[in-house]
Parts: structure tokens; sequence; C-alpha cells
């Protein structure tokens, strides 16, 4: 009897374990070959994406480093600067905000390069209360390199953009009125 | 009919795939290297820190991945995990770890650990970014969760051998190496596909472009830009060398694309594991990217069972005599003694009698022991025909168990020439003082 039991407690491990593989198997291989999420260029097939990365995390595609580079290509280097009240300038890195180099790429860099308010007074307030010195601003400058078969030459330092946060409380406020 | 055939025909060659019995101790292995690697990382990586500083970070930047939604809700973390949640949900992952390293509970801790690490990893990759090295090992872990892998090399194991032999009231000699179970090969096939489709994810992203890729300057690219960001000279260095980084993408592309060969050809791994080990260590040094999970994950393809099994062989071949241990065997302690060492005894490098059953053969060649004092301490005989004894005898025989290596140090202590034999003396006195479970109260059924 005990056999018998065991021989079907066996069969059922069998079909549970072969539906944990499937199911392991389906979503990683649906990730290595972008079903869940093809490329964009596929239009017709955009009703798919439904599963580009991180939304089936820890199931993810792997396109790291992916994006081809040519001679002449330039690495951007973002530097922030905060603006004090004397107008003299001081560098910020992550540290200065307790972030990690990604987000604070993500909620800074980003944030000034694309003029996202909201985000860039978050990052004042951050500053201030971590540095107790008051920013009238930021500036955001590029110093690129550019690629070459000899390796990277430094190319032309400029100043993406310059933000004054009176500036921006004056545009929200003419936006909300 | 022919249909049902087909798909008969087919389930079997699933199941012979999936799960043709396998040596546990593979599987054993991959739990130890997987989860201590993890409890390691756990601080090495500082997870609690990072969770107080993610934990300080505007709601506003809080978009819970999906896994934790749904995790969430099933855990009771809410909304929102609290800080005193996250705290308690990393110091119940690292406790369970420790317990799931070391096979206690097993099924039940490698669950909790697979899920706390889960919980975890997918509330700091909720505040925008995320990366790719903790992936698969988050993903292996769940596997071990469904398997059998607290089977062997475990507490769990060890204190079920020892409840077995002294029920049977004899010391039964077992070998770890050879026994196997049809749900051991499943979880170390399903990460070496898992490893294939990994690696084919990242080759074909870099095809995409058609050659492009190779072109020496995207390396070139990389290799600077990450040089320079996470403070890599020697990634600066490389980036210079055009020609070195057209070959090392091609390195790079080709062992991506190929590694599933491993799949079709298991011997394969001879060549791509330490290729993978070096391609990994390499983009750590050059770029500062910590794929070091992976390299812990390459045991997967390695057969330690066999392995060792050669290593035995090449070792002693048939005819050289092995140490021989001379245990009491209607002694509880000594059996119970027995049954660890013999645990540890991976190499198969001792042998093991009982003193009753030896005793006639042994007392012409050895005319200098007496069976009292064999009864009083254990002895080991060694090939050299000289006799250790009591603490001497288990100092002699931890130099034949690799594993408990590390004890060694303790045993050879200043001083434990002197200690040792008092302490061995005063345990073995009070022998039945030490026993849970003598052959009075123990049950006398054996299988």
């Amino acid at each position: 009897m005990s056999q018998i039991k065991n021989l079907k407690q066996n069969q059922v491990a069998t079909w549970l374990t072969s539906g944990i593989i499937l199911l392991f198997l389906v979503l990683q291989a649906g990730m290595t070959f972008r079903v869940f999420c093809p490329p964009k260029p596929l239009g017709f097939l955009s009703f798919l994406r439904v599963g580009c990365a991180p939304k089936l995390w820890p199931f993810v595609d792997y396109p790291m480093y992916s994006i081809p580079r040519h001679q002449g290509d330039k690495i951007n280097q973002y530097f922030v600067f905060g603006i004090l009240e004397d107008n003299r300038e001081v560098l910020i890195q992550p540290h200065d905000l307790d972030l990690n180099f990604w987000i604070f790429e993500d909620q800074v860099i980003d944030a000034i390069r694309k003029k996202n308010q909201e985000q860039i007074r978050r990052s004042a307030i951050l500053y201030q209360s971590i540095k107790h010195q008051k920013l009238l601003g930021f500036r955001l400058e590029d110093r690129p390199l550019m690629i070459g078969r000899e390796g990277a030459k430094a190319g032309t330092v400029k100043t993406l953009r310059t933000i004054r946060l009176d500036q921006l409380e004056e545009q929200t406020n003419e936006s909300s009125k | 009919m022919k249909v049902q055939s087909n798909l008969r025909h087919l389930w079997q060659q699933w199941k012979n795939y999936w799960f043709y019995p396998a040596p546990l101790f593979n599987l054993a292995i991959l739990r130890i290297v997987a989860i201590g690697f993890q409890v390691i990382y756990l601080f090495q990586k500082n997870f609690l820190s990072q969770l107080l500083e993610h934990a300080a970070l505007p709601t506003a930047l809080y978009a819970p991945l999906p896994i934790l939604q749904l995790l969430s809700q099933w855990v009771g973390w809410g909304d929102r995990p609290t800080l005193l949640v996250l705290m308690s949900t990393f110091w119940l992952t690292v406790f369970t770890g420790v317990f799931a390293l070391l096979g206690a509970g097993t099924r039940i801790t490698v669950l909790l650990f697979a899920v706390g690490n889960l919980l975890i990893q997918a509330y700091l990759y909720s505040f925008g970014d995320f990366h790719h090295p903790d992936a698969l090992l988050i993903i292996s872990l769940l596997i071990l969760a469904f398997s059998p892998c607290g089977q062997t090399l475990s507490v769990d194991d060890l204190r079920n051998r020892l409840k077995h032999n002294i029920q049977r009231r004899e010391f039964v000699s077992f070998n770890l190496l050879a026994e196997k179970s049809k749900f051991a090969k499943w979880p170390l096939l399903l990460i070496q596909w898992l490893f294939s489709l990994i690696y084919l994810s990242a080759g074909l992203s870099k095809l995409e472009s058609g050659g492009s890729w190779m072109n020496g300057y995207t390396l070139q690219y990389y290799l600077v830009r990450d040089g320079l960001r996470w403070g890599s000279d020697l990634g600066v260095w490389l980036g210079q060398h055009h020609g070195l980084a057209i070959a090392s993408s091609w390195f790079a592309v080709l062992f991506e694309i190929t590694f599933c060969f491993v799949l079709l050809v298991p011997r394969l791994a001879l060549i791509y594991v330490p290729l993978g080990i070096a391609l990994h260590a390499g983009i750590y040094l050059a770029q500062r990217a910590p794929f070091f999970q992976f390299i812990a994950l390459y045991v997967v393809f390695v057969p330690w069972a066999a392995v060792l099994r050669r290593l035995v062989q090449r070792q002693q071949p048939a005819q050289r005599q092995k140490p021989e241990i001379l245990y009491d065997g209607l002694c509880p302690l000594c059996i119970r003694s027995m049954t660890v060492v013999r645990y540890f005894d991976w190499l198969n490098q001792l042998t093991y009698s009982d003193l009753e059953l030896r005793w006639n053969s042994l007392k012409e060649k050895y005319p200098q022991l007496s069976f009292e004092d064999c009864r009083r301490e254990m002895h080991v005989l060694l090939p050299n025909g000289s006799t250790k004894r009591g603490f001497f005898a288990f100092r002699e025989i931890l130099r034949y168990l690799p594993p408990l290596w590390p004890l060694l140090g303790l045993f050879y202590l200043p001083l434990a020439g002197l200690v040792g034999p008092k302490t061995y003396g005063w345990v073995a006195s009070r022998r039945s003082q030490f026993q849970h479970c003598t052959y009075d109260n123990c049950s006398v059924d054996a299988d």
C-alpha cells in the first residue's frame, strides 16, 4: 500500500517539478528571444510588449553594453554643480546626496537635462538638508571624450543647462496662473 | 492513437532527461555554494544599509516591481514596507540562510531564504534602477527551494543517519557520493539551461546591429567609460588598444552565442567554465561589473561526486591499505562518533571496524593491543603498523577528512597534547551521560 502511495507521490512530484522547469524555461526564453518585449521597430507586435525588463524580474534580458559605438562617438561625462548664495559653484557627486551612482544619474542628472522641475527641487532640498548650504540652482556640464583608434581624446567642454531655482518657481507660478 | 504514443514517448524522453537518477552530492554542493555565497554577499554588499538608504527615499520614487507587488500582499508588507519590516526581513533572511547553509530544516529554511532574498532585492530594484548580476542567483535559490538539496551534506541528513544507526544498534556504513535521487539532476540542468539562455540573450542583443558591435570602437567606448566611471585603470588602458578590443569583442560574442553547446556536450564545460571565469573576472577588473554570482553558480557544471570518486581511485589503488578505526560497537556514543566521522569521509579514506567482530583477527597481528584498552578508547591502526589511541586517534582521523581540516588547528594548539587526552578520557569514562538515546530507551525497530 505504502509503495503505491510512494509511487503516486513520486508521479505527482514529477509532474509538479516538470511544471516548474517549463515555467522557468518559458520565462527566461521569453526574455532571451524578446517574446514578451519585441523590439520597438516591430510596431505590429507592440501588443506583446507586456514583459519588458524589469517587469518579469528576476527573469530579464541581458542587453548590457549592446549598443554599437563607432569612431568619433562621444563618451559623455556629466558633472553637476550646485550654485551657492555667493554664486560660487560646488561639485555635487552621488555620495553628497547619499545616492548611489544610478539613482543620482536617474534622479539628478536626467532631471536637470530634462528640466524636471519637481525632481530638481527635490534634489536641492536633499542637498540643503545634508550639506546645510542653500542652493540657488544647478549647472550641468559635459566633459566628453571622443573614441578613436588610438583611444579616447578629450572633446569640447560644454555647459548643457543652468537652472536657477527661483526662475523655476516663477515658471511654475506662471503656468499655474 | 499515434499522437498518444508520440506524447508518451516524448514524456519518457523528458523524464529521462530531467529526472535521470543523479548524485545528491552535486546538488548539495550547489546548495552550499549558492547559499554560502549569498549569505556572505548580503553582508559584503551591505544590504542592510542599502535597505536603510532606500527606505529614506521619497515614496514618489518607489515603483515596486510586479513580483514585489505580488509577494507584498502575501507576506503582509503592504503598500510600502516600513523600516522595521525591512530590517526584520533582512535578519530573518540571514538567519534562515545560515540554517539553509548547514542544512537544518532545509525544506523550509531554503524556501524562506529564497523568498527573503527575492523580497530584499526586488525592493532595492523598485526605485527606478535595476541590475543584472543578482537575477540568476535569485532564480537558482528558488529552484533549490523546490529540490531535495538538503538530502545530503546537511544537518538534517546527519541527524537521520545517527537516529537510524542508533535504532539499528550498529554502525551501518554509507557512501554519500553514491547516493542518488531522480530529483537531484533537474535543478542543475535547469540552471545550466538558464546560463545558456542568459548568455544567448547577451550575445543576440550584441548581434542585433549586424557585426558592427565587434568593430573594436564599441568595446573601447565601454572600457573607457566604465574605467573612468568606476576607477579602473585597466579598463582605461585596454580602451586605448583598438586591436585588442576587436579580438576581445569577437571572443565575448562567440563565447555567449556558443555557450549553449555545453548542454549538448557536457564535456565542453571543461573549456567554457574556465573561459567564463576568465571573462567575468576580466569584466570586473576592467569595468567593475561584478558578476561573481555567475562564477559561483558555475558549480552546476562540475560533476562533483564523479570528480571525487576519480580522485579516490587515483589516490587509493585497491591494494593500498587504509587506516583502520576500531570502535566499540556496543557503545551508542561510539556509533554516533563513527557515523559523524563517516559522514565527512567523502574520499573513503578510512576503514571502520567493530572491535567485537574484528578482535579475533587482530590480536595476533597487534599483540601490543589489549581488548579492554580498545573498548576504553578508540584506536586507529595505521598502514605503517603503528597505532594511535584516544585523542591522538581522533586527531589522526581528522587528517584524513578534508572537510574537517579547519578543526586541525584546534587539535594542534599548544597544550592540546596535554588537555586533549584528559578531555577525551573524561568524556569516554562518562559515555552514558552523553547519550540522548541509548539502546535501552531507543526504539529497537530497525528497517
